[in-house]
């Protein structure tokens, strides 16, 4: 300011006083842009009007008020020419200060910022650059970038020098060396910087390092990619479940005041089918494609509640598990595939993503159909085998029975007639006839001791009384009969009191009592339209007493047949023998119990059975 | 059988009952008794076999179940010992495949215990009467074998040509005689097997064949 001051009075005093004929009051440009070198706009406006005022003055003091003259000329041309710069150092000033700004935010921001001329030189290198490569700014300029950097980019460089020309920007990832020699990935963003032409002069590069973003992102993919390939390629059924709807709709329940979910779930089956059908298949494997019966995945997408029957019951127990926050929930129950078939499957249920993520939840699923079969055939078998060894037993015991005790029939009878014969002859001869008449009455004698023997034999067969669990018993004739229910589509119900006492008595009985009275409901149903439901129930009766009820939904029973229902030899079935219910009856009766049946005002029949609670009486064989 | 039973007194025909059951024994003993059968019981097929005078007309009541031996089984060992005694069976329980199995093997009857003293006492008589058509065929037989056994080598070829129905002037070109001597040989033949004209000696011919 000073040396422009200095300057502006030498180039005065020249002009005024000297008589150099020129344009000396050119120089004055030279004040001008020392100012504009470092002064405000105001100090720019100062020097020029004053550097103006002083041409003026030195021009009318050495020339007065001519004539457009060349004197005159020069002066305005001096004048111009101080006015000209004077706006164009304002201009540049503007333009300076914008950059400096600029420059200033290039330094404030964390990124690496570096500018390279069309040579490839770096002309410009922030701190974030420093930071991001370990070169500092003094290092790296004039320096050669894709040298110094080992630049690699994701394609050839013809393409994205392309992409820098045509558009003016390209963004993507490029590996670069760190001075230490360690590779970064840097997500970088280039501009192509044009003069006023259009001529390319430099290109902006800003990058970020996403060296330890990518590396996560790599380990994801790869725990991804693990999770799919065991997803996909396992052995077992895996399904994703999306769970969001289920859990919207339990939140609406919590606002509507329900706190206590399992009572509520305990009322409202209806609500569990809902929650079922709310449940979306998103995803499901090779495997339960194969075990579904499925052509194709897409099959298999969409509602729950195609697969898993109305019958199920461990649903809720699933539905409580996910909306206490997850855990793993298991069990085994039934799905029906594509085709129809009921399977057999054991099921674990888990978040892998947490507790509040119930968009992907993992189920896996075990078919055990098979070993299903295979179990209750073997059951089957054994049952089957002990009540042809017990069927073998009781033939081979009624024919003995049956030889000894006809024996002495025979003989009574034949004594009978030769006694009669003795008196009807010509000469009656009492003596032979009343002889025959005394072995009439020992032989009766023998065979009543014969049925005594018989029985004394059946009532030392040791009784093995314990008190058992009707509920088990109930399920294993379940299994037993499942085959039959299936064939002939009855829903079986049991319902047994939660204080219903333990019956006391002989199991292996007792349970062909329970499976004879199952058996005959459900052939009782078999020509019936419509539900075929069979309800076993049971509950006290009195204080020493269980009650058991097997109830159908069958044409109930004949008027004809209800009077000796349970005689032995009576049957309504062509292949039956007629023996089931009479043995059953004997069976209750031996344990002290009653067994009895009545007709349902709504259709169907109902035997019930009484057993009592406490040691049973050893009521007469 | 037109013909009378022979001379000589046939020995009473006597029941055998074979049964382990001694109130069933006691029990047809009486009975066969009170229609004036005689009867002999037995509780076992070997006290049957050691009888004494086991060649007595009569028949046989015989249990299926017997101790030892199956009543079947026994049957058949009695027909391997040409003992051709009619076979009435008793069983407790009566099956048919048994029965049927009995009746193909000869059995007479088939009753089941307990049965009807009439159907006994019918099978019995029945049994009794096919005894005695029996032996008197075989007595028969007996005194035709007897006769034949009597006639000369020449004789039987004779017969033989003459029950065949040649003339005797064939009979004689045949074997290389005169008719005169066929019509002697004949006349011998006629009188030695008490044939009173050629047809009762036809008869007597295909009975001797039958029973060879």
């Amino acid at each position: 300011m000073t040396t422009g001051a200095l300057l502006a009075l030498a180039v005065f005093l020249v002009d005024t006083f000297t008589a150099l004929q020129g344009a000396v009051a050119v120089v004055y440009l030279v004040v001008v842009l020392l100012v504009a070198a470092s002064g405000s706009r105001r100090a720019i406006g100062g020097a020029a009007f004053g550097c103006m005022g002083l041409t003026i003055v030195s021009f009318v003091r050495g020339h007065g008020f001519p004539a457009l003259d060349a004197a005159m000329l020069r002066c305005l041309v001096s004048l111009s020419a101080i006015a000209i710069t004077a706006v164009l150092s304002l201009r540049a000033r503007d333009r300076l200060a914008t950059i400096a700004g600029q420059a200033r935010l290039i330094e404030l921001t964390h990124d690496s910022i570096y500018v390279r001329d069309m040579d490839d030189v770096i002309v410009l290198w922030n701190t974030g650059a420093e930071q991001l490569y370990g070169w500092t700014a003094s290092e790296a300029m004039g320096q050669r970038a894709t040298q110094l950097l080992a630049t690699a980019l994701p394609g050839h460089h013809t393409v994205v020098d392309a992409a820098l020309f045509s558009a003016g920007r390209w963004e993507g990832e490029v590996t670069q060396k760190h001075r230490d020699g360690r590779t970064v990935i840097v997500a970088t963003r280039c501009a192509l910087l044009r003069d006023d032409r259009g001529k390319a002069r430099v290109i902006l590069e800003a990058g970020t390092d996403v060296t330890a973003r990518r590396a996560a992102d790599a380990a994801l993919s790869e725990s991804e990619d693990r999770y799919r390939s065991m997803f996909e390629k396992a052995r077992f059924s895996f399904w994703e479940e999306d769970w969001t709807l289920v859990m919207d709709r339990i939140a609406t329940l919590r606002d509507q005041g329900v706190t206590d979910l399992a009572g509520y779930l305990q009322v409202n089956p209806a609500f569990i089918r809902e929650c079922c059908a709310l449940t979306q298949v998103t995803d499901v494997n090779d495997a339960t494609v194969r075990m579904l019966g499925a052509r194709c995945r897409e099959d298999l997408l969409g509602p729950l509640d195609r697969f898993l029957p109305p019958t199920d019951t461990t649903f809720s127990r699933v539905i409580l598990t996910i909306a206490q926050g997850g855990g793993v929930a298991e069990g085994e129950t039934h799905i029906v595939n594509l085709k129809g078939e009921r399977l057999t499957v054991l099921f674990a249920l888990n978040m892998p993503l947490g507790p509040t993520r119930f968009d992907r939840v993992l189920v896996s699923v075990v078919d055990i159909t098979d070993r299903k079969r295979a179990e209750r055939a073997l059951m089957a078998v054994q049952s089957e085998l002990a009540q042809a060894a017990r069927i073998t037993a009781l033939g081979e015991m009624s024919a003995s029975i049956a030889h000894e005790v006809n024996q002495p029939l025979a003989a009574i009878v034949t004594h009978g007639e030769a006694s009669l014969r003795w008196l009807r002859r010509p000469a009656p001869d009492l003596h032979e006839a009343c002889d025959a008449i005394a072995r009439v009455v020992r032989d009766a004698r023998r065979a009543s001791e014969v049925v005594h023997r018989v029985r004394s034999l059946a009532s030392k067969e040791p009784r093995q009384h314990v008190r058992f669990d009707l509920a088990t018993l109930v399920a294993e004739c379940a299994l037993l009969l499942e085959g039959e229910m299936a064939q002939h589509h009855v829903v079986l119900g049991v319902d047994i009191a939660a204080d219903a006492p333990l019956p006391r008595g002989d199991r292996v009985q007792l349970q062909q009592v329970v499976l004879n009275l199952m058996g005959n409901a459900i052939r009782a149903m078999s020509d019936v339209r419509g539900a075929r439901t069979l309800v076993l129930r049971a509950r006290a009766d009195g204080e020493e007493s269980l009650l058991v009820e097997v109830e159908d939904s069958g044409t109930g029973i004949p008027e004809d047949i209800a009077a000796h229902l349970f005689d032995a030899f009576v049957t309504t079935r062509g292949g039956g023998m007629g023996m089931g219910l009479a043995i059953c009856r004997s069976t209750v009766e031996s344990h002290g119990g009653r067994l009895w049946a009545t007709n349902r005002p709504e259709g169907g029949a109902t035997f019930h059975f009484t057993l009592p609670v406490t040691v049973a009486e050893e009521a007469g064989a | 059988m037109t013909r009378m039973p022979p001379t000589m007194t046939a020995p009473p025909p006597v029941v055998c009952i074979v049964d382990d059951d001694a109130a069933v024994r006691e029990a047809l003993d009486s009975l066969f008794r009170s229609v004036g059968l005689n009867v002999a019981t037995f509780s076992s097929a070997a006290d049957f076999l050691a009888r004494e005078n086991a060649s007595a007309p009569g028949c046989l009541v015989l249990d299926v179940r017997l101790p030892g031996v199956n009543g079947l089984d026994f049957q058949a060992q009695l027909a391997a010992m040409d003992n051709r005694l009619p076979i009435v069976f008793m069983t407790g329980h009566g099956d048919i495949p048994m029965s049927v199995r009995a009746m193909k093997a000869g059995a007479l009857d088939f009753l089941s215990k307990p049965f009807r003293d009439q159907d006994m006492l019918d099978a019995v008589s029945m049994a009794i009467e096919r005894d005695a058509a029996e032996r008197r065929d075989a007595t028969a037989i007996g005194a035709l074998r007897q006769a034949y056994a009597s006639l000369t080598p020449r004789e039987r070829e004779v017969m033989q040509h003459v029950t065949a129905g040649l003339m005797n002037k064939q009979v004689g070109s045949l074997l290389g005689l005169s008719e005169i001597t066929v019509k002697i040989h004949r006349g011998n033949v006629m009188r030695k097997m008490a044939a009173r004209s050629l047809a009762e000696l036809v008869r007597q011919a295909e009975a001797l064949a039958a029973h060879s």
